[in-house]
Formats: structure tokens, C-alpha cells, sequence
């Protein structure tokens, strides 16, 4: 039993590593209108919202630390990773007290967004604090509306996909 | 259950923490964290390079989905040329594209005396708004932070951080980045931002000078040629701001380097011995054509014109 749940983790912390490493060397090479999607995000938000809050913290934490360190990464480190464990505590936080998450395709997808839009917000606000020119007014206005955009239009094929997988530790109790 | 709930409490309490420290300790500058970024880009970088190796063909699909409809045309022309230009090309073609690439940022080195080292991308930026690329060469190279790096046409960024076998570059385009230029012929001083798309943001130091639409941009190169080697071609102006009363002129340009296809750089490992001045720029300046006509006048004597041939 437990050694099933250890490969698993095993399992989807390489599937997180390579999804990371596939944005920055795949989705963001090509020549998306409007921004394009980000599976980073698409993974991480379903995965959260199955998991302990405790959990949650610590795989947005190494998530956020391998974004901000893996090249090229060029923030602050340690930027994502603050954003991440928030967010991913946050989410997981608020699944655990709603049982019935996935009972309509139409609220997981709203989640997804909520949760999405307030990845994008609270990096973009803890980089206006940390004074990085990259949060300006056209990442506010103009990147976080597109890129939300794209996400939640590939939500509804890639987060049942996600859930399934990591589904298992739902049914803790 | 409630010791489940302090549990997670308390460790998102400390990964706060030491996300805030993180920050704080990387925003000071230094390099706390160049160790642990150096071992994930030695990780990484051979991935991301066989990732952007086998899917490059798949990422060019969905790019060329997104402009179809001007496609069509292309195609149809393109099909006529390539039946051409297979009758008379056996070479393969992607290959001496990526040679003619490769030799024209060469040239642009060679002419200006850089001693380069060639890479190519391997990555770019996870974020569409905050430009930097990856490249597959690194100190083992001879590359450190602070070095130009240029494309055929002109200036593409400046080395942001180097791991043995890569390296991270920032893009002109990078709404942080900042660079001096001259603008060629005058000679007048100005300074380049980026602003996040595909043009730049040019300002000119002196609001009296004449700018226009054409005017061409050469790097002014810094003290000690770091970040910047002098007379790298940067951009073209192609609109000029009015500013009445105020204190500098500011104009839109163009970068030379096309960034959307940018495969292939060159980093200035060491810097030319003079300043190329604009010779670099992409196609000759007009040599100017003096035109003298004298005409004998015995009366006039007053002012002596100056013969501009020395015979």
C-alpha cells in the first residue's frame, strides 16, 4: 500500500519535472497568438486540489524552486516557489472542505481558473513589491487575460486526464 | 485530523520563509544561488535540448496553424520555386540554411573583429512576456555573465548567467533590459529599452537632435566592453514621438534581428581592438558623392574655396 503511494509520488514528481522542462523548451518556442497555455499550470492546480494542504505547500514549493532556478529562469529565486506553496496550500486548504469539488465539469473548470488567475496575480503583485520591471502594466492587463484564457479553454481535455491520476489520495476519508 | 491541519500550517509557515529569504538573498545580488542553478542547467539543459531537437518539427506545425490563411499563398508560391530550386540544389536544404545562418553572424563578427562562440537555442523563457533564451554553450566556451550576443543583423541580448554547457540570455526585447546607442552618421547618444513586444523604445539624450523614420542604431559599447562590445547594428527607427518642451526625443524602433526566428547566436567572448565605428551596419552607408563645380571667376577673391581633392 504504501510503497504503491511512494511510486506514485516518485511518478508524478517526474511528470512534473518534465512538464516543466516541455514549457520552457517546447510551448513557449512556438509562436502562440495570444501568449499560449501553461501546462505547468494545468498540472499543478488539479494535482493540489487532491492533495493534504500540507501536501499541497510542499509540492508548490519544489515546483516554484526548480521554475525559478531552471535555466532560463532569470527572477528573483524563490519568486514562483513563494507563489506556488501559497496558492497550493490555499487550494488544497479549500478542497478538503469542499467534498463535492469534481461533481460538475463546469465547477472544476471554474477552480481551475480562479486558481489559475491568482497564480498570475500573486506573482505579478509580489513582483511589483520586489520591484521586477517584467510586472508591469502589460503583464496585469494584457498577459494574465490572454494566458487565462488559453488555460481554461485546454482545461476541460487535460484536467480530468490530471485527476485521474493523482485521484487515489481523494478517497483518504 | 488537527494535528494533520498544524502540521501543514507550520510548513507552510517555514516554506514561506524561506521563499522570502530566497528572495531577498537573490535580490541582493551575489551569487548565493548561481551553485544550485548551475546543477538544475546541467540537469535541464541536456533535456531541453533533446526536447527542442525532437520537437521542434511539432512545434513549427502549431505555429504554422496560427497563420494559415497567409500560408496558402506562400505555399503555392513556394511550391513553384522549390520545383525550381530542386532542379538545380541537391544540397540539403536545411543544413546550408543553417550554414548561411551561421556564417552571416560570423561575418558580422569577423568584420567588426569579435571573437564569438556560436550556439543555439535551446529554450525560451517559460513566461511570453519576460524574454530571455538558453543557449547550448556555457563557461566551458569561455562564457560568462555581461557578454554581447549577436545574430545575423545585429544585437540579440546580453548574457545573464552561464552554467558549464549553457547559458541564459537576456533579450533586447526584455522589458528590463537597457542598452547605449549612437545613432549612425550623427554620432548623437541615446539609450535603448525594451518594452516587452517586438520594438524597442529609443531615447535620445539631446532634444535637439534630428531623428528620422530610417536612422539606424549602432551599440555604443560599455566601459571595458561590458555588457556591451561598441558597433553591434541594434535597430532602425521606424517612428519618431513628438515631444514638444521636452527634455529628450523619443522614437520607436525596429531591432535588427528578426527575434521571432532567431535560431542560431554568436557571444563576443572577447571585444574588437577598435571601435568598428557603423561599419557594421547591414547595408553600406551611401558613400557620398562630392560634386564640385568650379567655375572661373578672377573677380572673386574674397573667400578661398577649400578644394576638397588633394591631388
Amino acid at each position: 500500500m504504501n510503497n504503491a503511494r511512494y511510486t506514485k509520488d516518485a511518478a508524478l514528481i517526474g511528470i512534473a519535472f518534465a512538464v516543466i522542462v516541455f514549457q520552457s523548451s517546447v510551448v513557449s518556442r512556438v509562436a502562440w497568438p495570444l501568449n499560449g497555455p501553461n501546462f505547468i499550470f494545468l498540472l499543478f492546480i488539479p494535482w493540489v486540489l487532491s492533495e493534504t494542504p500540507f501536501r499541497a505547500a510542499l509540492i508548490g514549493f519544489l515546483m516554484g524552486a526548480v521554475i525559478d532556478l531552471a535555466p532560463p529562469g532569470n527572477g528573483p529565486a524563490g519568486q514562483w516557489a513563494l507563489v506556488m506553496t501559497l496558492i497550493g496550500f490555499g487550494l488544497a486548504t479549500y478542497a478538503e472542505r469542499s467534498r463535492d469539488l469534481v461533481q460538475s465539469p463546469l465547477v472544476e473548470v471554474g477552480i481551475f481558473a480562479l486558481g489559475a488567475l491568482a497564480l498570475l496575480l500573486a506573482w505579478g503583485i509580489l513582483g511589483l513589491m520586489v520591484g521586477d520591471d517584467r510586472a508591469s502594466a502589460k503583464y496585469f492587463f494584457q498577459f494574465i487575460p490572454t494566458s487565462l484564457l488559453w488555460n481554461v479553454v485546454l482545461a476541460p481535455f487535460v484536467l480530468p486526464v490530471v485527476r485521474k491520476t493523482t485521484f487515489v489520495r481523494r478517497v483518504r476519508r | 485530523m488537527n494535528r494533520d491541519r498544524r502540521r501543514a500550517r507550520l510548513v507552510l509557515g517555514v516554506l514561506i520563509v524561506i521563499s522570502l529569504l530566497a528572495i531577498t538573498l537573490d535580490l541582493r545580488g551575489g551569487s548565493t544561488f548561481s551553485g544550485p542553478r548551475n546543477v538544475l542547467s546541467g540537469v535541464v539543459s541536456p533535456v531541453q535540448r533533446v526536447a527542442s531537437n525532437v520537437t521542434r518539427p511539432i512545434g513549427r506545425f502549431f505555429s504554422d496553424l496560427t497563420k494559415i490563411n497567409s500560408n496558402r499563398e506562400k505555399i503555392n508560391k513556394l511550391t513553384a520555386d522549390n520545383r525550381e530550386l530542386r532542379a538545380k540544389r541537391v544540397e540539403d536544404k536545411a543544413t546550408s540554411g543553417k550554414a548561411d545562418l551561421l556564417s552571416q553572424t560570423l561575418n558580422l563578427a569577423a568584420s567588426g573583429g569579435y571573437r564569438v562562440v556560436p550556439a543555439q537555442i535551446i529554450s525560451m523563457s517559460q513566461s511570453g512576456f519576460s524574454r530571455t533564451i538558453g543557449i547550448d554553450a556555457g563557461s566551458n566556451s569561455g562564457i560568462k555573465p555581461d557578454m554581447t550576443v549577436i545574430a545575423a543583423g545585429g544585437l540579440v541580448g546580453r548574457v545573464v548567467s552561464a552554467a558549464a554547457n549553457s547559458a541564459t540570455v537576456l533579450v533586447i526585447t526584455d522589458e528590463s533590459f537597457k542598452v547605449g546607442v549612437r545613432l549612425a552618421g550623427t554620432q548623437a547618444l541615446g539609450v535603448i529599452s525594451g518594452r516587452g513586444s517586438g520594438v524597442l523604445d529609443l531615447e535620445l539624450l539631446d532634444a535637439q537632435t534630428e531623428v528620422r523614420i530610417g536612422d539606424e542604431l549602432v551599440a555604443r559599447g560599455s566601459v571595458g566592453a561590458k555588457p556591451f562590445v561598441p558597433g553591434v547594428p541594434v535597430g532602425r527607427v521606424i517612428s519618431v514621438v513628438q515631444t514638444p518642451g521636452a527634455l529628450t526625443r523619443i522614437a520607436v524602433v525596429k531591432p535588427f534581428v528578426n527575434l521571432a526566428t532567431l535560431d542560431i547566436v554568436a557571444v563576443v567572448v572577447s571585444p574588437p581592438k577598435t571601435d568598428p565605428r557603423d561599419s557594421l551596419l547591414p547595408r553600406p552607408m551611401p558613400t557620398p558623392t562630392v560634386t564640385v563645380t568650379v567655375t572661373a571667376t578672377p573677380q572673386a577673391v574674397a573667400s578661398p574655396t577649400p578644394s576638397p581633392s588633394k591631388s
